[in-house]
């Protein structure tokens, strides 16, 4: 049987396109908090990403899943690209293009 | 790698400290000094995560991520942000602070917000695109920092 942050991984790589995560997963816990990215959320305001996101997550998450999950931001990537963790750079380029790291201070 | 807890790293200091950089944040919007009132509101929460954080576990290893310190507070706290203005202002705040804004001129703060796109539709030039980022931010981070408030007195009871 999958575990909840598995599940959870799996539900969002397949409702949000191009998607990349930063979780912080506590078992002892039972707790998901952290950030996910898409494109998707482009031109999203952050109630629709909010709104989006927990529809999702109670749609398809039952109430023993559901306690487990905690405030999560849904990022765009040119959001993401300033973060201090390096979530910045994309897992694949089109040729020729070139990706910036974050600066780090 | 965790560092040993430092003056500034103090629970009770950083929870004074929040308090302090809240209220120059307001004084700042007042100035009409969009960046400094940003960027202190984000550190007034990041201020207030990590004295929750580090009450629980002393330990600090000075970044600057506000989810991650968010997931080190207690649950009870992280639990009073789930609802639906919660949340959209936990999201304003992770996606626009930085801790680098105080490095940031007036037009490099603007880049920053053209960057990030969420600017799109509001009437004005760069000082109303600035004036309605910063009153968004600073009124997210206040909506927070009463929560933390809250979380932290029912940790620290008198």
């Amino acid at each position: 049987m999958a575990t909840v942050d598995t599940k959870l991984v799996r539900l969002l790589r397949r409702e949000f396109s191009d998607l990349r995560r930063h979780l912080h997963i506590d078992r002892r816990d039972q707790s998901i908090v952290g950030y996910i990215v898409s494109p998707d959320f482009n031109r999203m305001t952050y109630a629709e990403r909010q709104k989006r996101l927990w529809n999702v997550l109670t749609r398809h998450l039952d109430e023993a899943e559901m306690h487990w999950i905690g405030p999560i931001a849904a990022l765009s990537p040119a959001e993401a690209e300033t973060l201090p963790d390096g979530l910045a750079t994309p897992r694949s380029t089109p040729r020729g293009r070139k990706t910036s790291r974050p600066s780090k201070r | 790698m965790a560092k040993p807890v430092g003056l500034s790293h103090r629970p009770n200091v950083l929870f004074a400290a929040s308090a302090e950089r809240l209220a120059a944040a307001v004084r700042a919007a007042g100035g009409s000094d969009w960046v400094m009132a940003t960027y202190l509101a984000g550190l007034s929460v990041e201020c207030m995560l990590q004295a929750l954080a580090l009450h629980l576990v002393p330990t600090h290893d000075a970044r600057h991520d506000l989810s991650a310190w968010l997931s080190k507070c207690p649950r009870s706290f992280r639990d009073t942000l789930l609802t639906q203005a919660g949340c959209e202002r936990w999201n304003l705040l992770v996606a626009v602070w930085r801790n680098d804004l105080r490095y940031q001129s007036r037009a490099a703060f603007l880049g920053h917000l053209r960057r990030l796109g969420i600017i799109r539709g509001i009437k004005g030039g760069g000082d109303a695109i600035m004036r309605y980022s910063a009153k968004r931010v600073l009124e997210s981070a206040s909506f927070v920092h009463r929560k933390e408030l809250f979380a932290w007195q029912r940790l620290t009871p008198s």
